[in-house]
C-alpha cells in the first residue's frame, strides 16, 4: 500500500478512546449495551429470520434494516476496551466518515501473485478472492511444511493461511514467553519454504497463528519475515470487545503501513441472541473494526455457543443477510470464514461447505477463506482438497442469485444438520493425504466426487 | 548478517524454563555473593587502591578465570520461571567463540566498523555518541540527534529516550509502546537524514518500556537491522522473558544485537573486586544468554550511580584486559559521570574513563550518559566530542601512561562526586537553531582541552 492506512493523529485519537472513554463494568457492557441494545434494535427494526426452513433471504429491505440496526448498535454502545474498562464511543458522523473513505478495491500479494480484490454486490456476477488454508489448525512441527505446500499447490488458491505449530523444535509453546517468538518465526519461515516449493514466493501469505500474544504479531511483521502486502490478523473479541494486544497489533499493521484483515465472531445464543441479534451484531463489528483497527478486509465467522460452527443452520441466512446488509450499503471488504462442523472424509463436510458458500457468494462477499475443518479444534484435521471443492462451490455460485442458491442451500442444510450433534470430526491430514506425491487418498478423492455429483443432481452448476 | 542457529537458540529459551528452580534471594546471596566471595579469595583477586589502571596481565588473567567459573557454575537467572540457567563448559566457550571480532554497522557511506583490540593495541577505537537512557522532551528529541550525528568524531548515534509520543504517556504494554517505537525511529532517522548521514547506525530503541517497544522499532519504515539494538541483564545476571524475546526477535531478523549488564558495587557483588568479577562474568553470560554481537558492563555505584567513582576504575580497566586477552567479543566501555554538561567536571571524568579503557582494549566506547542520565535533557554533544578526541589520543597510550593521567583527572572530580553539579540541560547548553554549544560550554570544553594538552595528551 502506499498511501497509509489511518493518519497518525486519527489513529492516536482511537487509542485516547480506548484510555479516556467511560468506564464500565464488563458485565453492563455485556447485559446492558449488547444483549438489552440488541434485543430492542432487533424490535425496532423488525427483523426477522426464518430458522424453521432457514436458507438465504432475498430482502433487500430486511437487508437495509440489518444495516441501519448495526450503525445504532455502533453508535449507541461503540466497542468495549477489556484493558481499561472504557467504552470507546464513535459517532455516527465519525463512524460515517470511516464508511465514506473505504475504498472500492484493495490489493494485496507482489508480482505475478498481486491480487485486486473488487466490490461485488448481492446477485453479481463477480470474481471471488480464494484464501485458502488450515487457517490456525494445530498441527506437528513434521506436518507443517508438507501440508502448507499442498494448500499452496492449488492454482486457484489466491492466497494461503497455515496452522498453528503444536511445538517449535520439539519444545512446548509457552504463551507470552520469549517461545512465541521463536514458534512464530518458525510457523512463518516454513510457510515461505511452502510457497517457494509450491513456485509460488511471491504468495500472500496469512499468519502468523500459533502466537496467544501480540507479540506474534510484532516480531513476524518485520524484516525478513512477513511482508506488509500480506494478509494480516487482528480481531476483536465477542461481543464487541477489543484488548490491548488487539490494538498493539493493529498500532503495528498501522505503523509498517501493512494489509490486515480484521475479524469478529459473534457468538450465536450468547449475549448477542439469535440469528437477527447475531445478523446485528456481525455489521456492527465490522463497521467498529473498521473504525477502531484500520483493516483492509473484514469476516465475521459467529460462531455457536456449544458447537462452534458457523454452518450450523439458523447461521447461514444470519451471516447471508449481515453479508447482504454490508454489501448494499458499504464499500468494505467481506470475507466468509468456513468452519465446518464436520471433518475430511466426511461428506457432511462438502455439504456444510457447499451451503455455506453458495448463501454467502450470492450474498456478495468479495473474499472466500476456509477451510477451518472441524471447526479448527482437532489436531491436523483438515486437507486441502476441501479447499479445493469450496473453490468449484464459489465459482458454481459466482453465477447465482439468491433466490436461485437457496433451493439448494435448503437442501444442502437438510442433508448435514443432523448429523452436527454427531461431532463428525473426520480424519487427520496424514490419513487422507498421500505425504510423498501431497494428493488426496482415492477413498477421500472419490467422496469428494460423488458429492459433486449430487450437487448436479441438485442443479447446481459446476 | 546471517543468524540461524535456531537450535542454540532454542536450548537458550529450555534452560529458562527447565532449570533448576531457585528462589530469588538464594540467587542473590549464594550464587552471586558468597561465591564471588569465594572467587575473590580464590583467584586472589586485589590490587592497589591508588591505581586506575593496573597492568598486571596476570591478575587480568585470573580475573578472567575467576569470571569465567562464575559464569559456568552459577549461569543466569531467569526471573520470570525462576529457574538458573547453566550451561556446560564446552557449550559455554564455543557460543564465546562463535560471536563476531569484527562487526560493520550502518549502511553504505556511513558504514562503521567495530574491530576487536586488546590492551594497548594502537588501533582505533569506535565511537558511540548519544544521550542514550536519558530522557528529552518529545519536541525536543529530533533537535538532540542531529546535533550528536553532527558531530564528525562520533560513529554511532545513541538516541536518548522520550517520556511521551505525540503528547501521550507511553504506557507500558499498552500499544503506546508501537506508536512510541515509530515515533522515536521517526524522528531519530529523520535527524541523521538532517545530519547528512542517512546510513548511520542508530541504537535502537531508547525509550523504555517492554518488549512490544524492542520489536515493534524494528521492523518496516522504523529500524533496521543494521541499527545496534539493545537488550540486557538485570542485576546480577538476572533475565526476564521481556529481554529473551529481544534476543530471540533480533536474532531472527538478523539485527546487530548489543547487550550490556550493570554490576553493582555495593550490592550482591561486594566490593571492587566483586564487580570486576561481574563485569567479565556478564559479558560472557550476556553473548551466551542473549546473543549479543556486542557486550559491554557499565556498573553502577549502588547509590552514586555513577561509574566513574574512583574504585571503579580499576575494577573496570581489569576486566576490560581479562576479556580482550581471552576472547574476541567485541565490549566497550560506558561513560556514566555523576556531572552534567556545563561542568568542567565531567570532561575530566569522561577523560579518566576513555583513557582507561582505550589503554585496556575496549572496542568502543559509549559517550556519554552525563548526571548518570536521570535528568531529563542533561547531556550534550559536548560531552562525546570530548571523549571522542581523547580516545583516539590514548589509542597510542600504554596502561602506565593512562594510568598517571588518569590519576591526575580522578584527583580533579573525585572529591566532588557526592554532591556533583547535574549541569545544564540540552536547551541551555545548546543553541538550537545551530545546534552548537552555547559559548560558556564551548569556552568550558576548550579549557579542559587546553588542561589535557598540558598534561601531555597529545590530542
Amino acid at each position: 500500500m502506499n498511501d497509509p492506512k489511518v493518519q497518525i493523529d486519527e489513529f492516536a485519537n482511537i487509542l485516547d478512546k480506548a484510555e479516556n472513554g467511560p468506564m464500565l463494568d464488563i458485565n453492563d457492557w455485556d447485559q446492558v449495551y449488547i444483549y438489552q441494545t440488541i434485543k430492542d434494535l432487533v424490535q425496532k427494526y423488525d427483523l426477522k429470520i426464518d430458522i424453521q426452513d432457514p436458507g438465504v433471504p432475498s430482502d433487500d429491505d430486511m437487508a437495509d434494516r440489518v444495516f441501519q440496526a448495526a450503525m445504532d448498535l455502533a453508535v449507541q454502545s461503540g466497542v468495549y476496551c477489556t484493558d481499561t474498562q472504557r467504552q470507546m464511543i464513535f459517532t455516527r458522523e465519525e463512524l460515517e466518515k470511516v464508511l465514506a473513505r473505504v475504498p472500492e478495491e484493495v490489493q494485496i500479494g507482489e508480482g505475478s501473485e498481486t491480487r485486486v480484490i473488487k466490490k461485488r454486490t448481492v446477485d453479481q456476477e463477480g470474481h471471488v478472492t480464494i484464501g485458502g488454508g488450515f487457517w490456525g489448525v494445530v498441527v506437528p512441527e513434521d506436518l507443517l511444511l508438507p501440508m502448507t505446500t499442498a494448500y499452496a499447490q492449488i492454482e486457484e488458491n489466491d492466497f494461503l493461511c497455515t496452522g498453528a505449530l503444536r511445538t517449535t523444535y520439539g519444545r512446548p509453546i509457552r504463551a507470552f514467553s520469549p517461545w512465541d517468538t521463536l514458534a512464530c518465526w518458525q510457523e512463518m519461515r516454513t510457510t515461505f519454504e511452502a510457497v517457494e516449493r509450491a513456485g509460488r514466493p511471491g504468495m500472500t501469505v496469512s499468519g502468523p497463528n500459533t502466537s496467544a500474544s501480540a507479540i506474534g504479531t510484532v516480531t513476524t511483521v518485520t524484516h525478513g519475515c512477513v511482508r506488509p502486502s500480506d494478509y494480516g490478523s487482528v480481531a476483536f473479541m465477542s461481543e464487541l470487545k477489543v484488548s490491548y494486544d488487539d490494538l498493539i497489533r493493529a498500532c503495528h499493521y498501522v505503523q509498517t503501513n501493512s494489509f490486515a484483515h480484521n475479524f469478529y465472531n459473534p457468538i450465536f445464543g450468547g449475549y448477542a441472541g439469535g440469528a437477527e441479534g447475531v445478523a446485528v451484531a456481525h455489521v456492527a463489528g465490522f463497521i467498529l473494526m473498521k473504525a477502531t483497527l484500520f483493516g483492509e478486509a473484514f469476516n465475521a465467522g459467529p460462531s455457536h455457543a456449544h458447537m462452534s460452527t458457523n454452518t450450523f443452520p439458523p447461521l447461514i441466512p444470519a451471516q447471508s443477510l449481515a453479508h447482504q446488509a454490508l454489501s448494499r450499503n458499504t464499500n468494505i471488504t467481506c470475507a466468509n470464514f468456513t468452519r465446518p462442523n464436520a471433518g475430511p472424509g466426511e461428506k457432511d463436510l462438502l455439504y456444510e461447505i457447499a451451503a455455506y458458500q453458495l448463501a454467502l457468494v450470492t450474498s456478495g462477499v468479495e473474499i472466500a477463506t476456509g477451510v477451518q475443518t472441524a471447526t479448527g479444534r482437532h489436531e491436523a484435521h483438515c486437507s486441502p482438497l476441501e479447499v479445493r471443492f469450496l473453490i468449484q462451490m464459489v465459482r458454481a455460485a459466482e453465477k447465482m442469485t439468491r433466490a436461485e442458491a437457496d433451493p439448494i442451500v435448503k437442501k444442502l442444510i437438510g442433508l448435514y444438520k443432523d448429523g452436527q450433534k454427531e461431532n463428525k470430526i473426520g480424519k487427520r491430514f496424514d490419513e487422507v493425504y498421500d505425504l510423498d506425491s501431497l494428493e488426496p487418498t482415492n477413498e477421500w478423492q472419490g467422496v469428494v466426487d460423488e458429492v459433486v455429483d449430487e450437487l448436479e443432481d441438485l442443479g447446481l452448476k459446476i | 548478517m546471517k543468524k540461524d542457529n535456531l537450535e542454540y537458540l532454542a536450548s537458550v529459551l529450555e534452560k529458562a524454563d527447565t532449570g533448576p528452580v531457585i528462589e530469588e534471594k538464594e540467587w542473590d546471596y549464594q550464587y552471586i555473593g558468597a561465591k564471588v566471595k569465594d572467587l575473590i579469595k580464590k583467584y586472589d583477586i586485589s590490587w592497589e587502591k591508588d591505581t586506575y589502571v593496573p597492568a598486571d596481565d596476570d591478575l587480568a588473567d585470573r580475573l578472567y578465570q575467576a569470571g569465567w567459573e562464575l559464569a559456568l557454575e552459577s549461569g543466569v537467572y531467569c526471573r520470570n520461571t525462576k529457574k538458573q540457567m547453566l550451561w556446560t563448559q564446552d557449550e559455554l566457550q564455543e557460543v564465546i567463540d562463535s560471536g563476531p571480532s569484527e562487526l560493520v554497522v550502518g549502511t553504505g557511506d556511513d558504514e562503521a566498523v567495530l574491530r576487536q583490540r586488546r590492551p594497548e593495541q594502537p588501533s582505533r577505537v569506535t565511537i558511540l555518541g548519544g544521550a542514550y537512557g536519558t530522557l528529552i522532551e518529545e519536541e525536543l528529541f529530533g533537535a538532540m540527534v542531529e546535533a550528536y550525528a553532527m558531530e564528525p568524531l562520533i560513529d554511532i548515534v545513541e538516541p536518548p529516550s522520550i517520556p511521551t509520543a505525540f503528547g501521550r504517556t507511553i504506557r507500558i504494554q499498552s500499544p503506546w509502546e508501537v506508536m512510541a517505537a515509530r515515533r522515536e525511529s521517526d524522528l531519530a532517522l529523520a535527524a541523521i537524514t538532517r545530519a547528512g548521514r542517512p546510513g548511520m547506525c542508530v541504537g535502537a530503541a531508547a525509550t523504555s518500556g517492554s518488549e512490544i517497544i524492542e520489536l515493534a522499532a524494528t521492523s518496516y519504515n522504523a529500524y533496521r537491522q543494521t541499527d545496534w539494538h539493545h537488550t540486557s541483564f538485570i542485576s546480577e545476571n538476572k533475565v526476564s522473558y521481556a529481554d529473551l524475546t529481544r534476543a530471540a526477535h533480533f536474532y531472527l531478523t538478523g539485527s546487530v544485537a548489543h547487550t550490556f549488564c550493570d554490576p553493582i558495587y555495593g550490592g550482591f557483588l561486594g566490593g571492587k573486586e566483586g564487580v570486576a568479577i561481574g563485569c567479565v562474568a556478564g559479558p560472557i553470560l550476556l553473548r551466551a544468554t542473549l546473543l549479543g554481537d556486542t557486550v559491554n558492563a557499565g556498573p553502577s555505584h549502588a547509590h552514586l550511580s555513577c561509574d566513574t567513582h574512583p574504585d571503579l576504575l580499576a575494577a573496570q580497566a581489569l576486566s576490560f584486559q581479562a576479556i580482550a586477552r581471552n576472547t574476541k567479543l567485541l565490549k566497550g566501555i560506558h561513560i556514566r559521570p555523576a556531572h552534567g554538561p556545563g561542568t568542567k567536571e565531567i570532561l575530566y571524568e569522561v577523560a579518566a574513563m576513555a583513557l582507561m579503557g582505550v589503554s585496556s582494549g575496549v572496542d568502543y566506547l559509549k559517550s556519554v550518559q552525563a548526571a548518570c542520565g536521570v535528568n531529563m535533557g542533561h547531556t550534550s554533544p559536548v560531552e562525546a566530542r570530548l571523549c571522542a578526541r581523547v580516545a583516539h589520543a590514548a589509542e597510542a597510550l600504554s596502561r602506565e601512561e593512562a594510568n598517571a593521567l588518569v590519576t591526575q583527572l580522578v584527583n580533579k572530580y573525585q572529591a566532588l562526586i557526592p554532591t556533583a553539579d547535574t549541569g545544564i540541560h540540552f536547551r541551555d547548553s545548546y543553541n538550537l537553531e545551530t545546534l552548537e554549544p552555547a559559548p560558556a560550554w564551548q569556552k568550558s570544553y576548550e579549557e579542559v582541552i587546553d588542561e589535557l594538552k598540558e598534561m601531555d595528551l597529545k590530542l
